[in-house]
């Protein structure tokens, strides 16, 4: 297992700097940059020429790669913003914890409330449950999360006065909108998949044979049942953690939340290259850490999987 | 279930009365800002974001007041010869530091900004000397009419001993004589200034913009139009001069409401391409075709003036005959008559380039249908901000666009707004931005600049509209709302809210 | 009064609007420390029948409109839920067709049978371990196996495991259903083996449901012969191997390949068992009967008792008799 784990670290140094080498190229290739975002509106050509020069955007692709991946590998810098001349790294940890507490807390309302659902849904197949949760889950998944988000602002904010509009100035109670906002499609989704993946092992042999055993209904659904059922469900929650993550823009703009979604499409818009760049690359790492924790849960989970990392110790 | 509920109401609930104790209203202010600052650096270049604070961030040696200008860290102005002046602070100014301001400080900010590049403008002030603790010499490479109070208010001013300490070169944290000091900023989020107790300047003599009449202020940045007006009407913000213009009217005549409307600095114009667009009479056509007033109800739900020229008619050199003249106000049999002179028959095609920042779409979208009833076509062709801001400059890209989509405005002069397209030395390839190049229209600007006299600008006025190389759309207007904690709202010549100047 | 007593008993179940009826009218008695074989064809209703006799049938295709279920005296049919997951495991119990997906693969092997016995027996989590292990022993597989995994064995072990969980609680009625088809021969043997000596041991009775007479030779004291849904033939296993009446019982011996014989061809029964869902009038088994005749198709042919407790289905019997007389 341990060996497993090391592989997998060890492959995460070539991902990186693939992902290194693509981005810049995509920024490179990308039309537009950064100086006329810096100068403003009224620039005239030849001084924005002048600062494409003083910026180095001129020199030849194989300089400009170079010195990045010399910058962001051997001296591990990442770099200062453009826009916001702070360090990427610091700017973009800062914005992680927002970014964070709302991923953790849809996460969470994603886990407790659609898992449940589906779970339902799935032992009242067909009946008025089923459906009825299934048709939130419709709802949920096709409801534009900023038009929600808005109608929440306009009920629980304006008139109600009960939650802020937006912003991040009110500790806890800024997130909650923003969290039921972003979460709904996330928990029709979960919804969904806990159902399929339930109907499927509720019909296994196995749950049968617990039957026959005389245990309860309770007993085969949660003891039995359930964890089959949500081992497929690790690699949604992985990926959807993954994911969030990078930020909701769309929830992080209504809101007005400096979250990473935020800081990242702005600097693509402005093309802040160290932060498009600096943040891709923290994002990859992060995702291929989730994903390493997920196979790794996985593996915990389902004693075969185990057995497939630790190569097919197990038959006898 | 529902027990779960409950509780969970409830805890909202307390959260939400805990998170809301409101501070003390007459000692503090919250600002609804719309773009994001990003870097507050002395020195950086201009931005949307940064406009809004500006002013409450730094003193300049001069500050523009209303439509004058006047000193704010200096003292008084001597003029040594055309090209040379004398600037004598007050002896007086210590920033939140407690270091002393003196004449190095300009020049090491001078210097600075110039070499970081960011403030163009700049270029024309060749060197600073320091001649004494609290007089430094200016001497500069070109004086263009109005540019002197220009330039010395274009480069914000810190000492050069706080500017050192800072780790970020003041990035997030500067320190300044400013009547505000930053003391926290979430970047993304909010910038929280305090008043400084120990300012320097004494009461009677203080620009608006170095007012300090509230204990302290927050700027809540919001990116969403729609969510800066339910912060305004929520109350959790206190003013905005960024409410959307069809929104405004909700807090028109409403009890604990205020609206003022500001002039914008800018103004929007459309750009002819003289390479695909030739021919005078077609350019006037498309300017007769289109209802500005039109433009004005769909994009800006009513609030703002049709231009006299490329540029609004605030600025000191405009020349005030011009509103009472003729500017392609919306003539069918004109731009019918025009159109068959020019050549143009329907399903005639043009290319509309803007910049897809705000309320261009609708203005795009206005001109679409305008020249549509004439049975041309007309293909919208938006681009981010940053790409628009590199193609308008590029000659390659000629090819691919009849109509651009403009905005200008200057801090002084008018002459400066036509400069940033229209003069010819500015642009790289010896063209004005619209491809023209009329030795006629260059000598004119080049006359006007060089001296803004009546003569000279009506000459330059008058050519341009009968070429017709640009038109002038719409001056735009700023919706400026408060709740009843501002009694009178105050904002700088950008249109930009001064949280300091405001009373309460 | 016997152990068990199926009387009338008809499973049915919906799909797509069709009713396909699996088990019709079926009766039969077991007593105690006996084992009936149930042999048919895929598909007769075997295996319906012995899960309405647990009540694990899948309750919303599959109805149970009549029939009673007595065991023990009290009618399973009737008894509430919570009644029926006490008998399950403790008083009958079931093993299962397919070992390779009848264990829980992520619950170590152990614990599915300790699982049991604490659920039954009153005993501490630590003594059901312990009798898990003796269980694991007793069907041959060392009890230090107890914390492993489904995918660590192998079919036949895995099936053994199966067995274990079923004999735990050293039930009154074993249902095994087809339990060394998916075996190989081998190994069946060893099962069967080990079936039988538990059997002996705890004195259980036992339903074998097969298709495999040789089985049926080696295990069972009376045989029903099941075909769509009904039995057809019933009696002592002498009884029917020996003088097999019902035409498809007779079939189902004469396909069975002849060591001794040399034979081209495999000699089958005629035709395909019919639609459940659209069953035959008459006698279910007419259309492939080499001895039918209009009268088989009239109406429902009842069981008769055609000597000491041998009972047949056919109507045509003496007819068939005469029939065999003269061929000879």
């Amino acid at each position: 297992m341990i060996r497993y784990i090391g592989k997998r670290l060890l492959w995460m140094i070539p991902v990186m700097l693939g992902i290194a080498i693509l981005i810049f190229s995509i920024m490179y290739i990308c039309p537009g940059d950064p100086a006329s975002s810096l100068l403003g509106p009224s620039a005239s050509a030849v001084e924005l020429a002048a600062k494409r020069e003083e910026m180095g955007l001129n020199d030849p692709y194989i300089v400009r790669l170079g010195r990045y991946l010399y910058q962001t590998f051997i001296k591990f810098d990442l770099g200062t913003s453009y826009k916001f001349g702070t360090s990427v790294f610091a700017g973009l940890m800062e914005r992680m914890q927002y970014t964070l507490v709302i991923a953790l807390l849809c996460m969470a309302l994603q886990v407790f409330v659609g898992t449940p659902l589906g779970i339902m849904a799935a032992t009242h197949h067909n009946g008025v449950w089923d459906r009825v949760s299934m048709f939130l889950a419709l709802v949920g998944v096709s409801i534009p999360a900023f038009w929600l988000a808005l109608m929440l602002v306009l009920i629980f904010a304006v008139n109600l006065g009960w939650l802020p509009t937006s912003g991040v100035s009110n500790g806890l109670a800024s997130f909650i909108l923003p969290c039921i906002a972003n979460s709904f499609a996330g928990i029709a989704s979960q919804a969904r998949h806990t159902r399929s993946s339930m109907l499927e092992v509720i019909r296994s042999d196995y749950i049968v044979t617990a039957k026959a055993k005389g245990l309860s209904r309770r007993t085969v659904l949660f003891k039995h049942a359930l964890p089959n059922a949500l081992i497929p469900i690790i690699t949604i929650v992985g990926n959807g953690m993954g994911m969030m993550l990078g930020g909701t823009v769309i929830i992080e703009n209504v809101f007005a939340i400096p979250g990473v979604g935020r800081y990242m499409t702005d600097a693509i818009n402005s093309r802040d290259y160290p932060v498009v760049m600096g943040g891709v690359l923290i994002l990859g790492l992060i995702f291929s850490l989730i994903m390493l924790l997920v196979d790794i849960v996985y593996a915990f989970v389902d004693p075969r999987i185990k057995a497939q990392y630790e190569g097919r110790k197990g038959k006898k | 279930m529902k027990k779960v509920l409950s509780l969970v109401l409830a805890l909202i609930m307390v959260l939400s009365m805990a998170s809301f104790a409101a501070a003390d209203q007459g000692a503090s202010v919250v600002v609804g800002l719309a773009g994001d600052p990003g870097n507050i650096g002395p020195f950086q270049g201009m931005g949307l974001g940064r406009i809004g604070i500006l002013f409450t961030t730094y003193e300049m040696l001069m500050v523009k007041d209303g439509s004058e200008f006047r000193g704010c860290l200096m003292k008084e102005l001597t003029q040594v010869d055309d090209l040379t002046y004398d600037v004598e602070l007050y002896d007086y100014i210590v920033d939140a530091a407690g270091n002393k301001l003196t004449a190095s400080d300009i020049k090491f900010c001078f210097e600075t900004a110039k070499a970081d590049g960011n403030l163009p403008k700049l270029s024309s002030v060749e060197s600073v000397e320091v001649m004494s603790d609290y007089v430094a010499r200016f001497h500069f490479t070109a004086l263009a009419a109005g540019d002197l109070e220009s330039l010395l208010m274009e480069c914000p001013i810190v000492t050069q001993a706080a500017y050192e300490a800072s780790a970020d070169k003041m990035a997030t944290d500067p320190v300044t004589t400013s009547p505000y000091q930053v003391v926290d900023y979430k970047t993304g989020s909010t910038i929280v200034y305090k008043r400084n107790e120990n300012y320097w300047q004494k009461d009677e003599l203080l620009p608006t913009t170095s007012k300090h009449n509230v204990d302290e202020i927050t700027f809540k940045i919001i990116p969403d139009p729609v969510q800066m007006v339910n912060a305004l009407k929520a109350k959790e913000i206190d003013i905005s001069a960024a409410i959307d213009g069809s929104y405004i009217s909700d807090f028109m005549g409403v009890e604990g409401f205020d609206v003022t409307q500001i002039p914008d600095n800018t103004t929007k114009y459309l750009i002819f391409n003289y390479d695909s667009i030739p021919s005078a009479a077609e350019r006037q056509a498309i300017a007769y075709a289109v209802d500005v007033e039109d433009i004005i109800a769909f994009a800006f739900d009513g609030i703002g003036y049709h231009a006299k020229t490329v540029g609004n008619n605030k600025y000191p050199d405009f020349v005030e005959a011009w509103n009472d003249e003729e500017y392609y106000e919306y003539d069918d049999e004109k731009a019918q008559a025009l159109f068959a002179e020019a050549g143009v028959t329907a399903g005639k095609t043009y290319r509309l380039i803007y910049n897809v920042a705000d309320d261009n779409t609708r203005i795009a979208t206005t001109i679409q249908a305008a020249l549509g009833d004439y049975g041309i076509n007309v293909t919208l062709i938006p681009y981010d901000n940053a790409l628009f801001g590199t193609y308008k400059y590029d000659d390659k890209k000629s090819g691919e666009w009849d109509i651009m989509l403009d905005e200008g405005g200057s801090s002084n002069l008018l002459t400066n707004v036509w400069k940033l397209t229209l003069d010819a030395r500015d642009q790289t390839y010896d063209k004005t931005v619209g491809h023209v190049a009329d030795e006629k229209l260059q000598s004119l600007i080049e006359a006007a600049i060089n001296d803004n006299s009546a003569e000279n600008m009506d000459a330059f006025h008058q050519y341009l509209k009968e070429q017709c190389y640009e038109y002038g759309l719409v001056s735009k207007v700023n919706n400026l709302a408060h709740t009843t904690v501002v009694t009178k709202a105050a904002t700088c010549f950008r249109g930009q809210i001064l949280p300091g100047a405001c009373e309460y | 009064m016997a152990m068990l007593s199926v009387k009338n008993l008809t499973v049915e179940y919906t799909s797509e609007g069709e009713v396909i009826h699996a088990v019709n009218n079926v009766s039969f008695d077991l007593e105690k420390g006996q084992t009936i074989g149930l042999v048919g064809e895929t598909g007769a209703g075997k295996t319906s029948i012995a899960r309405a006799i647990l009540r694990i049938l899948p309750e919303p295709p599959a109805r149970v409109p009549n029939g009673e279920i007595f065991f023990e005296g009290k009618d399973l049919l009737k008894i509430r839920e919570e009644d029926m997951q006490k008998i399950r495991g403790k008083e009958i119990s079931m093993i299962f067709q397919d070992p390779m997906t009848a264990l829980n693969p992520i619950m170590r092997v152990g614990e599915q049978i300790a699982e049991v016995i604490h659920l039954h027996e009153h005993c501490t989590k630590a003594e059901s371990v312990e009798e898990a292990k003796k269980m694991l022993e007793m069907v041959g597989i060392p009890g230090e196996r107890y914390y492993e995994y489904p995918h660590q064995f192998s079919g036949g072990m895995k099936q053994r495991v199966v067995i274990a969980m079923a004999l735990a609680c050293s039930p009154t009625l074993l249902l095994a259903d087809e339990p060394t088809t998916a075996l190989d021969v081998t190994i069946q043997a060893q099962v069967l083996d080990m079936i039988n000596e538990l059997k002996q041991k705890l004195n259980t009775s036992m339903i074998m449901i097969t298709h495999d007479l040789g089985i049926v030779a080696e295990v069972c004291d009376t045989v029903a012969v099941v075909y769509a849904g009904e039995i057809m033939e019933y009696g002592t296993k002498e009884q029917i191997f020996h003088n097999p009446q019902y035409p498809y019982t007779i079939g189902l011996f004469g396909s069975l390949p002849d060591l001794k014989s040399d034979v081209d061809r495999l000699s089958p029964i005629e035709g395909l068992p019919p639609n459940p869902a659209d069953l035959p009038k008459g006698c279910a088994f007419h259309p492939r009967c080499p001895y039918a005749s209009e009268e088989c198709e009239k109406e429902h042919i009842e069981l008769k008792d055609i000597g000491g407790g041998h009972l047949c289905r056919c109507c045509r019997l003496r007819e068939i008799a005469a029939l065999k007389a003269q061929e000879v």
